[in-house]
């Protein structure tokens, strides 16, 4: 029993129990602070899927050895590009919905190829090349974004009639389509309605389902032939090279997954936000995953599925808890979110320094 | 011969591709612009007066092999912090920005020891880690100004604070406005102390920089017994100058439109005077020892540590030199505009100053100061053009303004690229080399 016992902590590491446990106080805090538990955890739940599969990205690209992906706000543009398509069109429903994803796959795929062609060619600075590379495409696609021939009058500028809109709302296409999906809804249901904590809980089953399907096939993935090779070839490409693996070939692959993952991700991220964001909201979207998946145990050169569900669980739901329950103790309007730079920027430097150093060379 | 000497015109063409292409830009989107000269001229000089000494901060990270520093947002902010003190005091005009010149170079040399260690621990991943450092740093800054003035640190100032009612009904003031407007005589004090009419200023620039001219020469071939051409050389930055100081000073007397276009520029002594002094300030602390062990370092650590240098030492001096220059730059800079935008004046400090050293020619291991004083006059003409012919072209503002994030991230991007390529280029070389080598030694 004790044995057991050392083994999970072992495996979940002392600094995330401190933090898991922190989370627990933060969770009954809520109820002697006069906070509606229920709507509390169920956003918690919401806020857990929607950036799953952004943090779900990151890991592959750590496995394949290219460390943290900086670059992630290029797969979210193409996400966006398959939004911004599927909103001018009208689609709408779960139909619409997966046709953005579906849309968004091969433009992720062609522009994924290219950003691991050139990550291929600049090994070592793949983090500072990637960042900047992803900054400038954001700004490039800004331009994009005013002058492509967008014509639906519910998503251009209403005066001027061209450009996309900052913002597009997603009421009528699909608005919380995957949130809605065998939704457990205590209030529809009737259940606990007596009972003030729990009356406004609610579960969203179709976007936890989607992230967990996601998941799974990240672990299948993992099991496979391809799958073991990557993480051999990400963990030692010294090694894999004498093996007979090509590495750039597996980075890239890797990186083409990252890119389609996040490109997915945008979508499930926004029909669950109601909006799809434009302009220059994809250029600080990949510090929180990155954050995330370090929080959950990942280094920059290894990460598992383990790391990224435990990472977003324990990440987005001290993000949903810090603000009522910072503002019902102290009332200072927004300091959960200048902590939540602090924590996320803090977490990223104290991975940064965990990477071995080549030397000065 | 002939075709030796087109090798060399094209490798001077491709050393100096980027500002030349830059330039290009620079005079279509003037032309686009439909701007007039004398505009164009005075904006750009206000602008390159208040961001040089930002620029010039960067030199030394770079000589020291550490990249271009992004973390200059915490001297930046160490130089805020010394103008928000000096309002909160009410110490104006020229005294109230030395105070705040000395608060700064105190913070910024905090700072930048501990960016320093950070530095020394992540040898080879500096720029990213200085850019989240800058993240970090701003999180921690809006912490600070945000809540704690005023609630944990003892402040009370209605002229710079928020006020809110307690539940007691009292006015109590926690956190800083948002802007906070310096006193008349702290703005533009040092810009105003001592303004000249550029026209009378153009000749006695041409008599100085032609007098450098001769002293350098003079010295070289006198004392260093070097011949005319090298000693020529060795002044060139200032021969360059005097040439087109002594061009413009010719067309001024001929040309009516260049006149005229000059007519109504002033300069601001004092703040040339400073920027001119913290550039020599750089260019001497090359000259002496600890700029030596500064060029070794970045050349080559191992080689640094054999040869006795204390190299995590040396980085961390070049760090806090770095750090403390950034602070005064952003006193020279707030002073211009005038306020500060308590949580926002810093937030760009460190892209804009690496996307104009870039602009300049420079690359990540090598800058120098003409490349500074290209790059800013350059970029900050970019800058505030573009919109402008994005107006014209597109009827649309937003436009122009979205080419120059775009102009400003991607310039770095491919920086960063192709000072990769060359990195593993010459590891593959070097490789290469060593294979031979052993090859060499087995065959005999």
């Amino acid at each position: 029993m004790k044995n057991t016992w050392k083994n999970v902590v072992d495996y979940i590491g002392t600094s995330r129990l401190v933090v898991i446990g922190f989370l627990l106080v933060l969770m009954i805090s809520v109820f002697p602070l006069g906070i509606n538990p229920g709507m509390i955890y169920s956003d918690c739940i919401v806020r857990i899927g929607m950036n799953g599969f952004l943090v779900l990205a990151m890991m592959i690209s750590i496995v394949c050895g290219a460390g943290l992906n900086f670059g992630l706000p290029i797969g979210i543009l193409c996400g966006l590009f398959g939004g911004s398509i599927a909103v001018q069109f009208n689609w709408s429903g779960l139909g619409g919905f997966w046709g953005a994803c579906l849309v968004s796959v091969p433009v992720a795929l062609i522009v994924g190829y290219l950003y691991a062609k050139l990550l291929n060619n600049v090994k070592g600075s793949e983090m500072t090349v990637g960042n900047y590379m992803a900054f400038s495409i954001v700004s490039l696609m800004s331009i994009a974004w005013l002058v492509l021939p967008y014509s639906n009058p519910k998503i251009v500028w209403p005066i001027t009639g061209v450009g996309l809109r900052t913002t597009l709302t997603l009421e009528d296409n699909y608005d919380k389509v995957l949130d809605k999906f065998l939704k457990i809804d205590f209030k529809q249901m009737g259940i606990l309605q007596s009972n003030p904590y729990w009356k406004d809980f609610s579960v969203s089953t179709g976007l936890l389902l989607t992230f967990a399907v996601g998941c799974i096939l990240m672990w299948l993935f993992m099991k496979t032939k391809a799958g073991v090779i990557m993480r051999c070839s990400g963990g030692n490409p010294g090694f894999s090279r004498t093996l007979g693996v090509n590495n750039n070939h597996i980075r890239t692959l890797g990186i083409m997954a990252s890119t389609v993952i996040a490109a997915i991700g945008i979508n499930i991220y926004s029909q669950s936000y109601g909006f799809y964001q434009f302009y220059s909201a994809p250029l600080m979207m990949a510090f929180p995953a990155m954050a995330a998946i370090l929080i959950g145990g990942a280094t920059p050169k290894k990460a598992t599925v383990f790391n990224v569900i435990l990472g977003v669980i324990l990440f987005q739901s001290l993000l949903t808890l810090a603000t009522p329950v910072a503002n019902a103790l102290i009332n200072a309007g927004s300091i959960s979110e200048v902590v939540r730079i602090i924590v996320q920027n803090g977490i990223i430097l104290y991975a940064l320094t965990k990477i071995k150093s080549n030397g000065g060379k | 011969m002939g075709k030796k000497k087109q090798n060399k015109v094209l490798e001077i063409l491709q050393g100096y591709m980027v500002p030349i292409l830059f330039t290009l830009l620079c005079l279509v989107s003037i032309k686009i612009s439909g701007q007039s000269a004398s505009y164009v001229i005075t904006e750009t000089i206000s602008r390159v007066g208040r961001n040089a000494i930002l620029i010039v901060s960067l030199i030394l990270p770079v000589m020291c092999g550490m990249g271009l520093n992004f973390s200059i947002v915490l001297g930046a902010m160490a130089g805020e912090i010394g103008l928000i003190l000096i309002t909160h005091w009410s110490i104006d005009g020229l005294p109230g920005i030395i105070v705040a010149s000395l608060i700064g170079t105190v913070l910024a040399i905090v700072l930048g020891t501990l960016t320093g260690m950070l530095f020394n621990k992540v040898k080879g991943q500096e720029m990213i880690t200085g850019m989240i450092l800058g993240f970090f740093a701003v999180g921690v800054y809006d912490l600070i100004f945000i809540f704690m003035v005023g609630s944990v640190i003892p402040m009370v100032n209605p002229e710079i604070m928020l006020n809110s009612q307690n539940a007691a009904g009292e006015t109590i003031y926690v956190g800083l406005r948002n802007t906070i407007d310096f006193h008349a005589a702290t703005k533009y004090a040092v810009d105003n102390a001592c303004k000249m009419m550029f026209v009378k200023l153009l000749p006695m620039m041409l008599v100085g920089f032609a007098a450098v001219t001769v002293l350098i020469v003079a010295f070289n071939i006198g004392k260093k017994k070097l011949d005319v051409k090298k000693s020529l050389f060795a002044a060139r930055g200032f021969l360059i100058t005097t040439i087109i100081l002594g061009i413009l000073q010719i067309l001024m007397k001929t040309s009516k439109a260049v006149q005229k276009a000059f007519f109504i520029v002033q300069v601001p002594i004092l703040t040339v005077v400073i920027i001119a002094l913290v550039c020599m300030l750089v260019v001497f602390i090359t000259k002496t020892k600890l700029g030596q062990d500064i060029k070794t370092v970045g050349m080559n650590m191992q080689v640094a540590t054999a040869a006795g240098i204390n190299v995590d030492k040396t980085r961390i001096v070049a760090t806090v030199l770095s750090t403390v220059i950034a602070s005064w730059g952003q006193i020279i800079f707030l002073q211009n505009i005038g306020n500060v935008q308590t949580f926002n004046s810093h937030e760009q400090v460190g892209t804009y100053a690496v996307a104009a050293l870039l602009v300049g020619g420079a690359s990540i291991d090598k800058a120098t100061m003409g490349q500074v004083f290209t790059g800013t006059v350059l970029f900050h003409i970019l800058f505030f053009i573009t919109p402008l012919a994005g107006k014209v072209l597109f009827s649309d503002p937003q436009l122009g303004e979205y080419f120059r994030v775009f102009l400003c991230y991607g310039i770095i991007a491919v920086s960063l690229i192709l000072y990769a390529w060359k990195k593993i280029a010459a590891d593959k070389k070097r490789i290469e080399e060593e294979n031979r080598l052993q090859m060499e030694e087995l065959d005999k």
